[in-house]
Parts: C-alpha cells; structure tokens; sequence
C-alpha cells in the first residue's frame, strides 16, 4: 500500500524531471485572418501523438513541449476552417498561425466558438463560453442584444425579474457574480434599474461564465465569475459597425494604426427613449431626461514578437433628470493597462494595471442647492504567469494586490447656504491574493486540475472604526491614521477538478472550490439600484465563503453535433448578510451595526441539451434547484427560502435558417415563482390596516412563462457592405407575469383589504437594422 | 447651528419612487389588476396599541385581535380585558374599558423620568410592556417662509422649527403638525429621528411635505419618545413604506412579550404654534 500512494505522488510531480528525451517548443499565437483579432481557446493538436495538444490563452498564445519530430500539427477553433501543418522540430519553433471564418452554408451553422469536444475533454464544469455572434439572432427586449440577459436560459442561472440584466447563479446573490470587463471588475453592470446591462454587445469579444470549477487566478465573488473581454480592434482594415434601434443605437469603428501591429476599436451607444417625453402633458415631465450611454474604448500595440502592450477602457453613465431641478447620474469607469511578455517559449507572463469606478451623484437645485454623492473605486495591480512545462503539465501563477476605497456617501451644500454638508467616513482596504495552479493530463483518460490561492483583506486608514456592544448600540469608535491596519481577514482556497474521460463521447467530472468574498453589497431591493453600496469586511463583518462542490456527466452526440450535460451541485455559504428590522442602509456610517449574520446552502440540477450546428440549432435547459438561508434572527432561527429560490426553471432556444437570407428564433421561458413574504392576517394601528406577517419567504409568486420571437433578414452582402433588418417581439402572446404583488387597502373602501398584482410588460414589438462595411 | 430638512432619505426615497414611475409610464407599459392570493389563516394574536402622554395628561390603550387578511370585519376589539398600569415605584392604576377595546383611566399623573408598565391580561394570558417617561424638549421659536418648489416638493408656505437638543442623552423625536388642529402627518406618514447626527446640537428643521397657506394656524408637537417605542414607529415606519420588491417585509418590533403586536409609549411634549403670514405683508 505505502509503495503505490509514493508512486502516485512521484508521478504527479516528477513531470519537471520527465525529460529524459531532447524536447523542443513549438509556440506562437492563433488570430482571425480577416481581422487580426486573437482566437481565445483554440486547439492546437499534434496529429500523430495520441492526446497530446495544447489551447491558445487568453491573448491567442499557445505553447507545446514535443520530443524532435516530424508532426503534422492541426489548428482548429469551430467556425473556423481548420489549418494542417507539418513541421520537423528539431529546434524551438515559433508559428504564428491565422485561421478563417468557415463561409457562411446553411447546414453547416456552427453556434460554438469552441473546438467541438472541448467540454469532453476539458476539466472545466459549470463553465458556459458566449460570443456577440452566437447571441446575435436571439430575441431580446426592446431588440437590444444583451449577453447578460442571454446567459440567464443556460441552466444554473436564473434572472433577477422581468428583463432584467441582473442574475442569480446556483443560488449565490446578486453580488456574488465576479463580472470582469477586461480584468476589471463592474460593481453595477446595469443602465436603467437593470433593463440594459452596461455591455455593449458590438464592443464584446467573448464572455465566459464559470459557475462550477472556478480556476484558481479568479477570487473575491462567492458564486462565479463571468469573464468578458472587449474585442481588440481589426489589425487589417477599417471597417464600421453600426446597429439603428428604436431606442438605441450604436456605432463602432476599428482598425489597424500600424498594420499588423496595432490597431484600435471605438465603439458607442446612446438610448434616445426620452425623447418621447415631449409629448407629456405634464410640463415638468417634457423637461426631463433619462437615457445612458456607453464608450468603449481599446487599443494594442505589438512592441517585438515577445512584447504587447494593451489599453482598454470603459466609461458609461446613466442620466435623470427631472424638471430643470434635479438631476441623478451615475455610471461605471474602467480601464485596464496589459503588458504580455513572453520570457521564453514556455513562460508567457500577463502584468495588468486595473482601475474601476462606480459612482452616483444627486443634485438638487431650487431654494436649496444640495450634492448626494457615493462612490467605489478600486486599483488593481495583477501579475500572473504561465508556464508551458510540458504537453503534460501547464502551471498558472501569480497574484495580485487590490486597493479599495468607497465613500458611502457625502451630502454638500453651498457654503452661503445654512445647511450642514455630511460625510460618512471613506472605507478604504487591501486585498490581495496568490496563486499557483497545475493542469496536468495523468493518462488519455484523467484529466486534473489542482491549485491553491491564498486570499486576504485588510482594513486601514485612514478613517473611523466602530464596535458595537451585542445590541447593535455603538461602544466605541476607533480613528485610524494613514495604512493604520486594522483587522487582517481571509484564508486558504482550495481548488480542485478532474475529468475522467469515458470515450471520445463522453466524461464524469468533479470539481470542489472554496472562494472568500470581502465585498458585500448592501441592498434591500430584488433588483440593482443605484444607490446601492458595497460594504468592505471589517472587524464587524466576516468574509462571505462559499464551498461548492459539483459532479457533472458529459455527452455528445452524432460528432459532436449535440451536446448534452448533467451537472449537480452543493454549495454551502458562511457569513451571509441579512437586515435588521427597519435597518437604514443609506447614509448610515454605523451600517455594520444594522446587519444580521447567518448561513446559506444551494443543491440542485442542471440539464442541458443543445445542438450545436445544423438548419436548426439551439438548446433546451432545465434547472431543479433549492437555496435557504437561515438567521438566527429572522423566521425565529428556522431555515427559509432565499428570494431568489426558483425550483423550477425551464429555457428553450431554437434557431431556424428559412433560408439563406432569413432567419427566425424563438426562446421560450417558464419557471415557478420566486419565494415571498405574504401576510396571514391583518390588523389595525393609528387607523392604518397592516399586514401580518409570520414567517419569512413563506409563499410563492405565480409561476411566469413568455415566449420572444425574432427575424433577422439579411439584405445585401457584398465585400464592401452588409446589413440586415431584426424583427422581434418580446411576450408574444402577452401574458400578464408578476412583477410584484402588493396587499394594501381598497381606495373606495378602506375596510376591504385586496391583493394586486403588477405586471409590467405585455408583448413588445421591436424593429433594428444593422450596417456594416 | 445645524440646518436639517425633514430626512436625508427622503430625497433618496423620493428619487426613487419618482424615477420608477417615470420609467413605467415612458418605457413600459404597466398593468394592475386585483387578484385572488391562496393565503393561510394565521392563528389570531393580541394587538395593544397603548400611549401615556404627559401634555394633556393621558393614558390610552386600544386592544385588538388580527384578523383573516382578506376578511370583511374591519377589526375584532377585545372587552374584558383586564389592563393594568404601575410606576417603577409601585404605584398601580386599573384601567377601565370606556367603550369596546378602548381602556382610560383618569386618575394617573405621569411623572418624567419615571419608568411605566402596561399589563394586558386577556383569555388568561399576560402580555407586559415597558416605557419611560423622558423629559419633554421645548421648542424655542416657529417661522414660517414661502419656497418656490423645486424638484419634487410643490410651491407653499413651510415651517421651520427650532430646538436645541439635550447633550449627552440620547433622545428620540416625532414631530406632529397639525393644520388648524388637523393633525397632517398621521401613522401613515411618520416624521421620527433621533439625535445621532446632532447630539446637544441647536437645530432648525424644515418639513418641506406639509404646506400651509397664509391665514392658517400651525401647531407643532415635539414629542420625546422612549427608545423602545422608537424602534417601533421606525420598524412601522419601513413596513408601510416598503417599496415593492423591496426586502421582506416583516412585523414592527413591538416592546411587548408573550407575542403581542403593537406598542406602549410614554411620552412627553414640547408644543407651539404659528400663524402663517403672507410673504408679501
């Protein structure tokens, strides 16, 4: 016995020392050819060795060890013509490689960005890749495309409401998604109380969503990641994009600025839904505004074939005004500074500096002149490497430091006015992690992923610090001088996965991850406002942590034409927040002493059969799921339902090629109600009739289902121009799906007391028309 | 001095319920109907309603049952209780039920700063609450003055009110304003603080939501509460103004045991009264 775990542990490490053979490199990058853009997840395959191959990262680089040979080399990415390529690697090799788009056939649709087995053979579980083009023909509402709102009919992910943009995924909050836009985190990724999300679908390259096997480079958010990336701009030619809705729009433009070694994309969006106001009767009405925009900005530079150089940025503001007096903005700033370097053949390093903003601002003017304004922002300064050992073993590792500082809010006034101006003490910390990882392929059968970060957050100054005796009354407060340090909190994380290769068809995987969440987002509505805030860990607030566990089986079938997944999962949270009686989340620097502290888990299924090419594609998913909550103070301590607790969620995607030029889709929606607090009775105070509430989460809202359809007509396509026409109707049949249910008096007859239900859209046609040349 | 209107979160809530109904009118199209919801009978539990005020001198209680949510009887009143009143130095006065659920009694004088008991003893079940006496704050003067309106609030005369804050004691208020007598800010409509951001501070504040017109009388009480019964119009306070799709709601934290809902408040008052003068006088 003792002599087989020795050789199990050599033979997983011993792989540095494997190299008995001469071996050599063979490395380079994959791009599109039409537009220079980096192909993300590209196959590399070795031809004549068995299970030997490699993926391009993240900026289109691959790198593979092989012993001196003659290979026939095949590079591959779906929807792209597949390139053979002989080499005789008797010397480090560099290959640069540029794939075409396969020509557009009906019959031959191909829907994923992926090479087809991939979610076979990879370790990877829980993960679901989208791409602009993928989505582009699914119906949305108001006909703007929104990865956000599509990722919500894969299963394990659930929307937040009525075409919203916010999502839940597998029974985690709002605010424990992990959305990266180019690295940087988006702390409120919504334009509108949630109906457009701030991802402009023409700027978007690729977006992958990890709610399973989370690799060890990603922490901070307790349920997943979703990891979007801007696309990079045409290396070749100029070209213009541009997409007229009813409203909105949007414009990019892009292009080479040295050919073939830098190039940029400028890529804008404006909602014109307010111009509609000028036919209000009422006079304050016709003076107001609301709209947002977006810019989304990105540029590289190629310094030599081992240096790169990228500079992203995002800016996008919301805008309400009412009358002449009052205005409410606010908005996300991003921007993120790259630098690749590839240090030898096998070690390509990332450094990135990462900045993000997210802030709103109120302005009241008449015979009082007042400032409302909150903000996040955070520095960001990642460094991550990964070394190509061999065709066996890829090791990740890295870390980053984090500076974060939130001012929960500042009242200003003019200094002539009386009034007295109020700030609540900026929070400021740091956080930072570590990281190393290995994939390592152990036989053509078992596939492992291992790795291990190490995440910490700490407090500091300067500002104030408060304890709080067991009654939430404020005992003291403690003033903290710059990078005075407060309380240092955060742990270990394990992260583990493997993928046990049945046949070429199929695989059972199993993954377990711990991630610690320092971040909090302190709202008591069911959607993203505004005005909510992020609140740091503290000597009063421990760390979120979410230990998951998953199990999935993969199959495909005929080729690889049909894909199908069963996942289950178990997922268990430490340290949730929940709101005392009455708490006043806004404008309280002793917000800490409002919150309650309890516990979570999450179990369910997840099934998803999807096709993946052919005249019609598309796919079927079906999410069984519980999720509970339980607070010592809530529900006198019994375990409840979270809001968001759906058992049934049901999402069907079907897109049909009529024929070369149109092309229809259809998704239908059903899922049973979220859970409520209704009342079991009422009773009257001061004359007012309330309700009477006895347990938290007890009832149900009614189940909702709708059905969106869309055509897309492609008019002319030449070399030089393309556009088509979008047709789509979002509620098609109309149904009238709560959006909430409200108890409360009857107007005529105070005595009676009625439940009315809200509904907020019935169907809604939408008509687009998209130009490009 | 510090110069505070009504509540920092009244413009964010204002902002908010006005933004949402602009978005609904323009963007969508929201429909509302009556519907019929499955709910379940709780089990009736007792609701007491009880105040001892020093300025007039009295002492009140109301006595209820809850009822079926969507049933007809407005309130079921509760007779025969036996209701109970003592001071922290024993003193006991029985209240006696002037009319179905309503229970006075005259003969208690409230002293300030003396801690109150209330006893509800109904079907053989006790139900106690405790409150004390805080002292009263005084008003020190009432202007009024005309604003033009912006924003959300309308065009009208407003009151301001100053007062200065007792230092080192924490204090919680309600104010009550009162039009020609008519009290304008009823439960439905609370205006309660405390003096977290201002302790022992002068002050001015100005309820901008209630307006006057010249010629009319404006009464205002600067009612003193207890902590208990503040945490009680604060939690009531939340529960009536949930917005929809808020957080759970949940029933106001009431200061009695054995499950009662409900409150008992001692509290003493500050008052004055202004008459609203025309700007152009």
């Amino acid at each position: 016995m003792f002599r087989k775990i020795i050789l199990i542990g050599v033979f997983i490490f011993a792989f540095v020392y494997a190299n008995a053979q001469t071996k050599f490199v063979l490395s380079g990058s994959i791009k599109d050819a039409d537009t220079g853009e980096d192909l993300i997840g590209a196959s590399v395959i070795v031809e004549n060795l068995q299970n030997t191959g490699s993926v391009s990262n993240n900026y289109g680089f691959y790198s593979l060890t092989l012993p001196g040979d003659n290979f026939t080399i095949r590079f591959q990415f779906v929807g792209y013509e597949p390139q053979f390529i002989k080499i005789s690697l008797n010397e480090n090799i560099k290959l640069d490689v540029e794939l075409s788009e396969k020509s557009y056939e009906i019959g031959n649709v191909v829907v994923t960005g992926e090479r087809a087995d991939r979610n076979i053979s990879s370790v990877e579980m829980g993960n679901v890749k989208m791409s602009p083009k993928q989505i582009e023909s699914i119906p949305v509402i108001f006909g703007e495309r929104d990865i956000l709102k599509t990722i919500q009919l894969t299963p394990g992910v659930k929307s937040a409401g009525e075409g919203n943009s916010g999502f839940y995924v597998r029974g985690g909050g709002i605010d424990q998604n992990l959305i990266l836009l180019d690295e940087a985190p988006v702390y409120n990724a919504s334009h509108l109380l949630g109906f457009f999300s701030v991802f402009n679908s023409e700027a978007i390259k690729g977006a992958n969503l990890m709610k399973g096997s989370i690799p060890a480079e990603f922490g901070g958010r307790a349920s997943s990641v979703f990891d979007i990336k801007m696309k990079e701009g045409n290396l070749k030619n100029f070209g213009v994009t541009g997409n007229v809705g009813l409203i909105s729009s949007n414009l990019a433009v892009e292009g080479p600025l040295v050919k073939d070694k830098s190039s940029f994309i400028i890529s804008g969006r404006r909602t014109y839904a307010d111009m509609f106001l000028v036919f209000a009767k009422d006079e304050d009405l016709k003076k107001s505004q609301l709209y947002f925009y977006d810019l989304n900005l990105k540029t590289n530079y190629k310094i030599n074939d081992n240096n790169r150089i990228f500079l992203s940025g995002y800016f996008g503001r919301d805008n309400f005004g009412f009358s002449d007096q009052f205005g409410f903005d606010w908005g996300s700033v991003t921007g993120t500074l790259r630098w690749n370097h590839n240090f030898s053949e096998k070690l390509f390093s990332n450094t990135s500096l990462i900045f993000s903003n997210y802030s709103y601002e109120i302005n009241i003017q008449g015979d009082l002149e007042i400032a409302i304004r909150s903000e996040i922002h955070d520095w960001n300064l990642k460094q991550d490497f990964t070394y190509y050992a061999n065709a066996k073993n890829t090791l990740k590792y890295g870390g980053n430091i984090i500076y974060h500082n939130i001012l929960p809010g500042e009242i200003s006034v003019p200094e002539s006015s009386a009034f007295t101006p109020e700030e609540i003490s900026r929070r400021r910390a740091i956080e930072w992690a570590a990281y190393i990882s290995n994939s390592q392929n152990i036989s053509e059968k078992i596939k492992l992923y291992y790795g291990l970060r190490l995440a910490f957050f700490s407090n500091t100054g300067p500002g104030e610090f408060y304890e709080f005796n067991e009654n939430g009354e404020l005992t003291n407060t403690i003033e903290k001088e710059d990078f005075g340090f407060v309380k240092t909190q955060g742990g270990v994380e394990p992260r583990l996965g493997i993928n046990y290769i049945l046949n070429k068809k199929s695989s059972v995987k199993a993954s377990f991850n711990r991630i610690h969440q320092f971040l909090h987002l302190l709202s008591n509505s069911t959607t993203t406002t505004p005005t909510d805030l992020w609140l740091p860990s503290s000597n009063n607030v421990k760390p979120q942590i979410s230990d998951q566990l998953s199990l999935g089986y993969f199959r495909n079938f005929k080729d690889n034409e049909f894909e199908s997944s069963v996942e289950i999962y178990y997922k268990d949270l430490k340290n949730q927040i929940d709101y005392k009686n009455g708490a006043e989340l806004v404008f309280n620097s002793t917000v800490e002493a409002e919150l309650v502290f309890g516990r979570g888990w999450a179990y369910g299924a997840e099934f998803l059969f999807k096709r993946n090419y052919g005249r019609l594609n598309g796919w079927l998913s079906y999410t069984w799921s519980k999720t509970m909550r339980q607070f010592d103070e809530i529900s006198n301590g019994n375990p409840f339902p979270a809001r968001h607790d759906r058992i049934h969620d049901v999402s069907v995607v079907g897109i049909f090629d009529i024929s070369k030029k149109l092309k229809f889709s259809a998704t239908w929606v059903y899922y049973t109600g979220n859970a409520v607090t209704f009342p079991s009775g009422k009773y009257e105070i001061g004359g007012t009739i309330l309700g009477y509430y006895t347990e938290r989460n007890g009832y149900r809202m009614p189940d909702y289902h709708r059905l969106d359809f869309g055509i897309t007509w492609q008019r002319k396509k030449t070399e030089k121009f393309e556009s088509s026409w979008n047709f789509s109707v979002y509620n098609a049949y109309a149904r009238e799906n709560a959006y909430y249910i409200e108890f409360r008096q009857n107007e005529e007859n105070p005595d009676v007391t009625e439940a009315v239900q809200f509904a907020l859209f019935k169907a809604i046609p939408s008509v687009s028309y998209k130009f490009k040349f | 001095m510090i110069k505070w209107l009504i509540a920092e979160s009244f413009f964010v809530k204002m902002t908010k319920i006005k933004y949402i109904s602009i978005l609904v009118t323009f963007l969508l199209f929201s429909c509302e109907k009556v519907i019929d919801v499955n709910l379940n009978e709780a089990n009736p539990v007792i609701v007491i309603e009880g105040n001892l005020t020093k300025t007039p001198v009295s002492v009140e209680v109301k006595i209820s049952r809850t009822g079926s949510y969507f049933g007809s009887a407005p309130v079921t009143k509760i007779s025969n209780a036996s209701v109970l009143l003592e001071d922290d130095l024993g003193a006991r006065f029985i209240l006696d039920e002037l009319e179905k659920g309503l229970y006075k009694s005259r003969n208690v004088h409230p002293q300030i700063d003396k801690n109150y008991k209330l006893s509800v003893e109904v079907e053989g079940k006790i139900y106690e609450a405790f409150s004390k006496l805080n002292p009263p704050v005084t008003i020190d003067s009432l202007t009024s003055a005309f604003s033009e309106g912006f924003a959300f609030l309308d065009a009208g005369y407003y009151v301001t009110i100053y007062f200065e804050d007792p230092a080192e004691v924490k204090n919680y208020y309600q104010l009550k304003i009162y039009k020609n007598g008519k009290l304008k800010n009823d439960f439905d409509n609370l205006i309660i603080f405390d003096d977290n951001l201002f302790d022992g501070q002068k002050l001015e504040i100005q309820p901008r939501n209630i307006l006057f017109i010249p010629g009319d009388t404006a009464t205002i009480e600067l009612n003193s509460l207890d902590k208990n019964a503040y945490e009680y119009f604060k939690t009531f306070q939340e529960v009536i103004s949930t917005n929809p799709g808020s957080a759970a709601p949940a029933n106001p934290n009431s200061n009695f045991t054995n499950g009662a809902l409900g409150y008992f408040s001692a509290y003493s008052t500050g008052v004055k009264s202004i008459e609203i003068k025309d700007i152009a006088e």
